[in-house]
């Protein structure tokens, strides 16, 4: 030893107290390393003192949780299974934060948050896109995105916009003001609208069009839609195969909008795409390679896309029917400048196994590591109508 | 080269139970609550640590003593022939089988690593705690943490029952 120590009276106080005597901000601490709600919610649990002290102290949100096909939801850290019910015949197609996105079989659409059983009574997309078609009777919608401007657990009366994509690949945008559907419109009208994706920014509603386009959707006090204007009309940076993908090989690439730390960014999600024999669809084994990162810089006028190297700290987490930027602080399980993605694909549409296609991206070195081991993820092979999506556990519960 | 005795500043800390620890300066400084009482200069040569035991406080020097960067004397030999990976590795190793202690020795060692700001040390101690209670039953994670329950049988019935899914 080093030091030097010298006893100038043998005295053992005893400083052991009870666990239960942990001071709040012990208490706290030890909860923030705790990336699994179930492990937080049971520590909570153990006695009197520490469920009335736990909530003194801001959390992380703990790893989010992922929707499987027969109903059940997945906590990545120690690959735990949790069932909480949902009303009879409803089945998610989609989540916003903590609450899902609920169709039953009559097509009654509501969002409904699981915890407090809280549920917001929604339009019939159903029927607002059946308006919207008026003719192609054997089309059917197949892809729905929510999104709204505040989260509803303090926005209650926020407006909700939904994109319905359907198997002829066209969109259709709905505007409510729950459970008042206000406007709708359908991307085959214009041919410059190609709304293959919708995030809120900064309380304004974006759209993704073809070849880098930008949209601004206005909405009016009366929730229609008042104008639809272009802000970037290019592809600034995007463009060009990323760095490390031989560009002999054939791939196809998914954008994603997505709000992150006070920016608009543009995700580019790159598939290495493997013909099969044995189907018809050759993007039915795909998988993904790469990602790139662009964000939308919006001084100029027009706006710009511009290369982005990081996520200022945050961990994101790609999805297609939404995407949530974490910020990546102490123990949370999420990693900084990291994409977590799996297979929410829209295409083949009985993707049975969301982790098929699953993985870690790291922005700085551009490796991808699994999002789970193997064989946690074997068991995983679920039958079902529910859609793959990314769900948000609040910090506590 | 300078060696420790001559060209080391050196700082006592004394536990409440009265005993004393001489100390590197740059050793009691991996504490941010002590690097603070030394650069307000509230620190003469002395520095009582209320509420750690010499017990507790022996073991906090000794981590600090282990993670303190390799820099001068003793350092610039070892960063000279092993590289920083090996370091980090052999750092982990040290830190599992320090923290190889029963639950009343971590449990204060949390609370000293706490009070001291000792952030690695924190984390050392959280992170172990919660690898132990992860992914166990409420009941193991009682009896792990030797805690009673104090919760009236109806009071726990309806924990249980807000929340489900989490104890199934």
């Amino acid at each position: 030893m080093t030091f030097g120590l010298r006893m100038t009276c043998m005295m053992e106080a005893a400083m052991y107290r009870h666990w239960s005597d942990l001071q709040p901000e012990l208490l706290g601490l030890v909860l923030k390393y705790l990336p699994s709600l179930s492990d937080r919610v049971r520590l909570r649990a153990v006695c009197r003192t520490w469920r009335s002290n736990s909530m003194l102290q801001p959390l992380p949100l703990p790893f989010p949780w992922l929707t499987l096909p027969d109903g059940t939801f997945l906590s990545i850290p120690g690959s735990e299974i949790h069932r909480i019910p949902v009303p009879e015949g409803a089945c998610c197609q989609g989540s916003i934060d903590n609450w899902l996105f609920l169709i039953n079989n009559a097509n009654m659409c509501s969002l409904m948050n699981p915890f407090s059983k809280t549920a917001l009574e929604l339009p019939n997309l159903v029927a607002v896109w059946e308006r919207e078609i008026r003719y192609h009777s054997d089309r059917k919608p197949i892809f729905y995105k929510l999104v709204v401007p505040s989260p509803l657990d303090s926005s209650p009366h926020s407006p909700v916009v939904a994109l319905i994509m359907d198997d002829g690949c066209f969109h259709t945008l709905c505007i409510s003001q729950p459970p008042i559907a206000t406007a709708s419109l359908r991307d085959n009208k214009d041919p410059r609208l190609f709304l293959s994706d919708v995030v809120f920014f900064n309380g304004k509603l974006y759209a993704w069009g073809r070849f880098g386009q930008l949209f601004i959707i206005d909405l009016g006090n009366d929730r229609t839609i008042s104008s639809i204007s272009c802000i970037i009309d290019s592809l600034g940076d995007i463009g060009g195969t990323p760095q490390h993908l031989s560009i002999a090989e054939e791939y196809m690439v998914k954008p994603y909008l997505v709000e992150c730390g006070g920016k608009l960014l543009l995700v580019a999600r790159w598939f290495r795409c493997t013909p099969s024999s044995t189907s018809y669809d050759v993007f039915e084994h795909k998988c993904t390679a790469a990602f790139q990162v662009f964000e939308a810089d919006l001084h100029t006028s027009p706006g710009r896309w511009r290369k982005a190297t990081e996520l200022g700290g945050h961990a994101l987490f790609l999805g297609q029917h939404g995407s949530k930027c974490l910020p990546a602080v102490g123990c949370s399980g999420y990693d900084e400048d990291c994409i977590y993605f799996m297979c929410d694909y829209v295409w083949p549409t009985s993707s049975a196994n969301p982790l098929c296609d699953s993985g870690v991206y790291s922005m700085r070195d551009g490796t991808i590591t699994p999002l789970m081991s193997e064989a946690a993820a074997a068991p995983l092979q679920r039958v079902g109508q529910w859609r793959p999506t990314w769900f948000f556990p609040p910090e506590a519960v | 080269m300078a060696t420790r005795e001559a060209g080391k500043k050196m700082i006592m800390l004394k536990s409440p139970d009265g005993m004393e620890f001489e100390v590197e300066e740059a050793v009691a400084m991996e504490s941010q609550t002590i690097r603070k009482m030394i650069e307000d200069d509230c620190a003469d040569t002395a520095i009582l640590i209320p509420n750690i035991n010499s017990k507790i406080l022996s073991r906090v020097i000794e981590y600090c003593n282990k993670h303190v960067p390799t820099t001068g004397a003793t350092g610039a030999a070892a960063s000279d022939t092993v590289a920083p990976a090996a370091l980090a590795e052999d750092l982990k190793i040290w830190d599992a089988e320090f923290i190889k202690v029963n639950r009343a020795t971590r449990f204060n060692l949390i609370q000293a690593a706490s009070y001291l700001n000792i952030k690695g040390l924190l984390d050392l101690t959280s992170q172990t705690t919660i690898d132990t209670i992860s992914d166990n039953s409420l009941e193991e994670i009682r009896s792990f943490l030797s805690t009673k329950n104090d919760y009236l049988p109806e009071e726990e019935q309806t924990i249980r029952r807000e929340n489900q899914w989490a104890f199934q």
